[in-house]
């Protein structure tokens, strides 16, 4: 089975994506005058070329670099969402950041090496290459947050974030140690084995659960679930807006798809203990993030609350441990990206439109200013609340059903209390939107077209409004993702 | 297939809206077109509806119009319209009362005109859907989104304290109606289905049924609304512009008394009768609670909103007493309350218009000045009080004879409310149409203070309908009949195998005793 020259077929998206990210370094390099320009068209051209290469790939051919690397269903349909999203995130940042005073070409390299470390992380099956992954994409994380070294909450939530990711690696690691000394083995499949072999003998198995928990512990830590979720306020309010969409999308997609991953195929028989843990988890971040939002008044303070909220529900259908619950959770994910990044994108449109949004009390008097993209922000809001009749709803009560499934009864009620209370404020959002009158007279807005941002967001909105009609096709996709990586 | 007459009118105002939505132009001209777009796609759907009344079967029993559409296989969730002589007036109240609103709305709303008529266009959608649906999870989502219309119709064109009133009405309808999401899913968990047709004869566990019909209850009554948690209600009047307040009486309202018949009574028959007792006495609470509340109001629309809420509750009392009589009455009741009550807060938003004030003490000795309102306002309040030739007379005595005929003493007391309900009302028509002219009503001149034409035209065609069906009402029962004697149908059984369990005897003649008593009357 081991050649000397691995099979690298079904790595070869993630090749190409090097490959490309050295090119940009180099034309980043030599041309410095406009590196910036043709590095901002190339990336988001790229990562689509990478998509396209993803999608050629032959099915049939899952297994490479000895079996600790592996594309089947899951890795590719969550590698397909996570590349159109940053390819979303590539083109917002490439028009906005001109006027957040970052031109600097190592954002579209970072951003690229994230979505390298991503695309990899989807895919590994060995603790080596899921550490080195994580590492990657935090690594380049750190770096983009703190790109902007003459705006001071920068610097601040660059540290914070270093330290509390440092922390959290730190705890990943000790955890996969104990995975290592139990089983010897670096690849999940052969760790899987083993735990199971020790389950099936009845021997001491106090130092594989001490490693799960440390692991959870540290997922929980970079997914921004309660009570580990304190950093992410302040790193969502001290980044520039391009790089908060990043942070607060697809890497949580992908920590999302490698932690399912790992709880599956790694340590599906310990399932009585993780699966009371992630519900813990899951009930906590409900609480605290709703608590926590309710008396928010800056957007993304806000919206780092309401994420941790969010991750809430998606780790209660994690925590059931069925088809329908991971399936519900992925869909909700799904959901969540979309509705969100069109947020961030609405923001970044009015940004670009010379308006600051910090606060709510910004937001006063939008609706008149630009009425298509208030209704946008609208729909993002109302589907993120998950009220019906938009697709959120669809998503929430899928997990609702896959908690009630198992039988849940009380969790589901605290569930959907929250979702009443998050409600509260995702109207108070609205409300500042559309209700509250004009209080500050805006100077003449800047003359910017953005006709790029208004594209996406329309086509965001459209994806959102079309999910309303066909369901059917994101839930069974989800549907046989989850199946897939079950049995 | 047929003519898809339901889904061309659910989907008739969303593509209202589309169209307002890519309206261009001045102002002026913007919302000059938006009125008339709007009002040409309500006044089409109004005529589509009695179309449908037309080609409506009368003796049926079954659904009509059945449309289905697959959707969200997860759930079994296909969408599936359809309609029987239950839902067919509802849809023509709806349809009837839009252009109304519109009218009513023509010249009191000056700012963002547009989105507000695509509010009411998405409502009137919503709402129609969700009177036509046959499944549970698309009956929810229908149900659902008809607050966030209703949440930016007053936050954004309510009076001062719209904010309040606005977040008051979401949050309490929300927190009731996430029970009835939990219980649907459960419903299909374990049943596998969602549709209301198929579900009818499902073998409940006794427990279980008690709790799913508690989670759709609260649903239902937090929207009639129940005491205590009524009070979203009249805030959300009194905030709400004039157009919202109608089509919140008249239609929003009806809502939960609709699910409760739809969905309570026939899915969960057991658990029904095991509650109706302990509803029927919330329900006496509530009406003559709430018409004593209404009896001390300042607020003029707030007195309208307490007694509308005292209606409602005749409605679900008549639901509950599960007799023939009560049931219908109940679906009287509520076309009556739809009409009376949305004329009744008509009324108060043309004098609101005038003189700018809900306080019953500025006003005073309008009917020297406004003669033509007052007749049309007394019409509609004594249609209210249960006055006999009225719509709201039908409805209420229905409701007291079929209640009668279980609960003797309820009845009795509830028939209290309707003395109540007329002492508040001819005492607010004292306050506000005879004796002297008060200061504010004086200081406007004659000549610009009666009422114009579209306000006296929309007044009179909700006083004619109500005076026409309260003289000749067969149309209605004779529509409503066929689901009565289907929903008795499922009760008669269960009820004769409780006395059976009982062997009481006496019972059974005391009713035979009651009915002939009714007969000879």
């Amino acid at each position: 089975m081991l050649s000397t020259i691995p099979d690298f077929l079904p790595a070869t998206a993630e090749i190409f994506m090097l490959f490309s990210i050295l090119l940009l370094m180099l034309i980043g390099v030599c041309k410095l005058n406009k590196s910036l320009d043709i590095l901002d068209y190339l990336a988001p051209c790229l990562t689509l070329c990478t998509l396209g290469v993803l999608l050629l790939l032959p099915q049939n051919h899952i297994y490479t670099f000895s079996g600790s690397y592996i594309n089947d269903q899951f890795a590719f349909v969550s590698k397909i969402l996570l590349l159109l999203a940053n390819v979303i995130i590539l083109v917002l940042s490439k028009s906005v950041h001109k006027y957040e005073n970052l031109k600097i070409f190592e954002i579209p390299v970072l951003i690229l090496f994230a979505t390298l470390g991503m695309m990899m992380m989807i895919s590994s099956t060995d603790i080596i290459i899921a550490f080195i992954s994580l590492e990657l994409t935090s690594l380049s994380l750190y770096i983009l947050t703190a790109i902007d070294r003459n705006f001071k909450p920068a610097s601040e939530a660059g540290i914070k974030y270093f330290i509390y990711g440092a922390l959290s690696t730190t705890f990943f690691l000790f955890g996969l140690s104990f995975l290592y000394g139990i089983t010897g083995s670096t690849h999940f499949d052969h760790i899987s084995n083993d735990l199971s072999a020790l389950l099936l003998n009845k021997e001491d198995t106090t130092l594989a659960i001490m490693g799960i928990i440390f692991i959870t512990v540290s997922f929980m830590f970079k997914l921004g679930a309660a009570p580990f979720h304190y950093w992410l306020p302040d790193v969502y309010q001290g980044t520039k807006l391009t790089i908060t969409t990043l942070i607060a999308t697809t890497p949580k997609f992908a920590i999302f798809a490698l932690y399912v991953r790992f709880l599956t195929q790694v340590v599906p028989d310990f399932s009585y203990i993780w699966k009371p843990l992630v519900l813990t988890f899951a009930i906590l971040s409900l609480l605290l993030g709703t608590l926590g939002a309710l008396q928010q008044k800056n957007i993304k303070r806000f919206l780092a609350y309401s994420g941790t909220m969010n991750i809430g529900f998606v780790l209660l259908g994690v925590a059931q441990f069925t088809t329908a619950g991971i399936a519900a959770s992925g869909f909700y994910m799904f959901m969540y990206l979309l509705t969100l990044i069109g947020i961030f994108a609405s923001l970044m449109y009015m940004k670009k439109k010379g308006f600051n949004i910090q606060t709510f009390d910004d937001l006063k008097g939008m609706s008149e200013q630009c009425p298509v993209l208030s209704f946008a922000f609208c729909i993002g809001i109302i589907s993120l609340a998950g009220l019906p009749p938009l697709p959120g709803f669809i998503a929430k009560a899928y997990v609702l059903y896959a908690l009630l499934l198992e039988e849940h009864y009380l969790v589901a009620i605290l569930g959907v209390v929250s979702t009443v209370v998050a409600t509260a404020y995702y109207l108070n959002l609205l409300k500042s939107l559309l209700i509250d009158a004009v209080q500050t007279v805006y100077t003449q807005a800047a003359k910017q077209t953005g006709y790029t941002i208004k594209l996406i967001i329309m086509s965001l909105i459209s994806t959102v409004l079309l999910i309303v009609f066909t369901p059917n096709v994101w839930m069974k996709i989800a549907n046989i993702t989850a199946i897939d990586l079950l049995h | 297939m047929h003519f898809p007459i339901l889904s061309i009118l659910i989907l008739l105002p969303i593509f209202g809206v589309l169209v307002l939505s890519i309206i261009r132009g001045q102002d002026e001209i913007v919302s000059r077109n938006a009125k008339n777009v709007a009002l040409l796609i309500t006044t089409i759907n109004f005529i589509l509806s009695l179309y449908l009344l037309y080609q409506f079967e009368y003796h049926y029993p079954g659904m009509q119009f059945e449309e289905i559409y697959p959707w969200i296989s997860t759930f079994e969730a296909n969408i599936h319209f359809g309609i029987d002589g239950l839902s067919v007036y509802f849809i023509v109240l709806t349809n009837l009362l839009m252009p109304i609103c519109i009218v009513a709305s023509w010249k009191q709303i000056k700012n963002r005109i547009r989105p507000y008529l695509m509010c009411f266009l998405f409502l009137q959608s919503m709402v129609l859907g969700t009177f036509c649906s046959l499944n549970l999870i698309l009956f929810y989502i229908c149900f659902e989104a008809t607050l966030i219309p209703m949440f930016f119709i007053i936050g954004i064109w309510g009076a001062e304290d719209r904010i309040y009133a606005s977040f008051k009405l979401f949050l309490y309808t929300l927190f009731g109606s996430v029970f009835m999401l939990l219980a649907i899913l459960k419903v299909f968990i374990e049943t596998g289905e969602t549709d209301f047709l198929l579900l009818q004869n499902y073998d409940w566990n006794l427990n279980l049924e008690r709790l799913l019909f508690l989670g759709f209850f609260i649903a239902f009554s937090i929207k009639i609304p129940m005491w205590p948690v009524h009070t979203w209600l009249p805030t959300a009047h009194t905030q709400a512009p004039t157009a919202g307040s109608v089509i919140l009486a008249g239609v929003l309202l009806k809502l939960g008394a609709y699910g409760m018949i739809r969905i309570c009574l026939p899915l969960f028959p057991n658990a029904s009768m095991f509650f109706s007792e302990h509803i029927v006495i919330l329900s006496l609470i509530a009406i003559l609670y709430t018409s004593t509340v209404a009896l001390v109001q300042k607020d003029m629309k707030k007195l309208i909103a307490y007694s509308s809420v005292a209606h409602m509750w005749f409605v679900t009392l008549g639901i509950f007493s599960f007799t023939p009589q009560g049931l219908s009455g109940a679906v009287v009741q509520m076309l009556s309350h739809g009409i009376i009550s949305a004329g009744l807060f008509l009324c108060i938003g043309i004098l609101y218009d005038r003189f700018h004030t809900r306080k019953i003490k500025h006003y005073g000795g309008l009917f020297k000045s406004m003669p033509q309102f007052s007749i049309l306002f007394l019409t509609l309040l004594l249609g209210s009080a249960g006055l006999p030739g009225t719509l709201g007379f039908l409805g209420e005595i229905t409701v007291i004879i079929g209640t009668f005929r279980r609960f003797p003493n309820v009845a009795f007391l509830s028939a209290m409310g309707m003395i109540l309900s007329a002492s508040y009302g001819l005492w607010l028509y004292r306050r506000l149409c005879l004796g002297t002219e008060s200061e504010a009503v004086a200081k406007i001149a004659s000549s610009r203070i009666e009422v114009t034409k579209s306000e006296r035209f929309n007044l009179s065609v909700l006083v004619i309908i109500s005076v026409f069906f309260g003289v000749y009402a067969q149309p209605l029962f004779g529509i409503i009949n066929p689901f009565v004697k289907k929903i008795e149908g499922i009760f008669k059984p269960r009820f004769m195998k409780q006395f059976e369990n009982q062997n009481s005897v006496s019972i059974v003649s005391e009713q035979k005793d009651v009915k002939s008593v009714i007969n000879n009357s």
